[in-house]
């Protein structure tokens, strides 16, 4: 399987990197990381979002 | 075998790729080719044990970077040309039960860069014209596989429907002096019942002409053409607005909300598109939570929407379910 570092980008979360592999088949596969918290999120959930009208109509800004 | 078949009636390709057939169905949760392999399990499509966001070429391309010559040889009537172009899978997470609306807004964030990345290089092939980046979510939109996931498909042509909305937005400009979209968004902003969320750069409305329930459009504030003309605020904003979005529809109904979304970007073919404007459509096929919008006869067959429902109302009920996005401490910033 060959595989290569092909790009670093900035950016808000971090540095992008690429990872670039090849599958037996010929087919690419490119790994995504970010920064420091490269492969280390799984598992992470989000947060439980507001359930009241009135919590939801206070802010409509995202 | 992937080749392009051109549809005289209606001028435009029609995409056979017959190797789809064969593609996984449904698989149970423990033989999901789209979760990392593990140790000791079979192996799937990512070879590492974990992965944060994956991309890859698709195993059941509708079209490939070298196809095979068509299988029919074409006639002055019936075109046919080989299915040139690349077909790629975007993992969104390595966690098989999530979804992007579940997922934190920092991994929407990092979603939106590594869609940046891929209209940049495969917008740059030269045998690609145009970069379109899409998820088809939920088993009423028919996907095979329910790991997180969205898809690239990097097409030989301009597609017809963003073809159309080019022209509109040509013509308008020929006509006004001014964007389409941007007059548009104007419009949505001055009447308001239909807006759903806005920040400091992005506006989601449920558009007066929409044609599904709850179809639903991201704009862009500024008048741009792609994620590529975007700042790091404005990547930042339209993953905020995308996870806003998002979990409103899964409020909706109290279900993982399915839907078609689609990114509305300028084509890569070189040619100038100052006229067209940057934004993301939602399609989600339900009108209640049990019953689904068909394309049936008139949608179809004729290419009219019919829509049971007033825009004006089914706005006023997603609103409801749209609350403030939190961002980790280290990622705020105040919208």
């Amino acid at each position: 399987m060959d595989e290569k570092e092909t790009g670093v980008e900035g950016g808000g979360a971090g540095a992008m990197h690429k990872r670039r592999t090849t599958l037996e088949d010929g087919r690419y596969l490119i790994y995504y990381t970010f920064g420091d918290e490269a492969d280390s999120r799984a598992g992470v959930e989000s947060r439980p979002e507001p359930e009241t009208e009135t919590e939801a109509a206070e802010e409509r800004r995202v | 075998m992937s080749e392009l078949r051109w549809h005289p009636l209606l001028g435009e390709w029609v995409a056979t790729a017959t190797q789809r057939q064969e593609r996984t169905f449904l698989p149970p949760a423990d033989f999901c080719p789209l979760c990392p392999t593990r140790p000791g399990g079979f192996p799937t499509e990512v070879p590492e044990e974990t992965y944060d966001i994956v991309v890859f070429e698709n195993r059941f391309p509708s079209l490939e970077s070298d196809p095979p010559e068509p299988a029919v040889e074409g006639t002055e009537l019936y075109p046919v040309r080989p299915g040139r172009g690349v077909c790629e899978v975007v993992l969104y997470s390595p966690r098989h039960t999530s979804t992007l609306a579940g997922e934190p807004v920092e991994q929407i964030h990092k979603l939106v860069r590594v869609w940046t990345d891929r209209f940049r290089e495969l917008g740059a092939l030269p045998f690609v014209d145009y970069v379109f980046e899409f998820e088809n979510k939920g088993e009423a939109i028919g996907v095979t596989l329910h790991h997180p996931h969205g898809q690239v498909y990097a097409y030989p042509f301009t597609p017809p429907r963003v073809a159309r909305e080019l022209e509109q937005s040509l013509a308008h400009r020929a006509k006004t002096g001014r964007c389409l979209l941007c007059d548009i968004v104007a419009e949505e902003r001055g009447d308001g019942r239909r807006i759903i969320a806005a920040n400091s750069s992005f506006v989601a409305y449920i558009p007066f002409f929409a044609r599904y329930p709850y179809e639903l459009h991201i704009a862009s504030a500024r008048h741009l053409q792609a994620l590529t003309d975007m700042d790091d605020d404005e990547q930042h904003d339209l993953a905020g607005i995308l996870k806003a979005v998002l979990v409103a529809f899964d409020k909706l109904f109290d279900l993982s909300f399915p839907y078609m979304m689609v990114l509305h970007q300028r084509p890569t073919d070189g040619a100038n598109y100052d006229h067209y404007h940057f934004h993301i459509e939602f399609y989600p096929p339900l009108r209640t939570a049990t019953k689904i919008k068909y394309l049936a006869g008139s949608e179809t067959g004729a290419g009219v929407f019919i829509n049971d429902t007033l825009a004006e109302e089914k706005a006023a009920e997603l609103r409801r379910h749209i609350a403030p996005v939190e961002w980790s401490e280290g990622d705020a910033r105040v919208d």
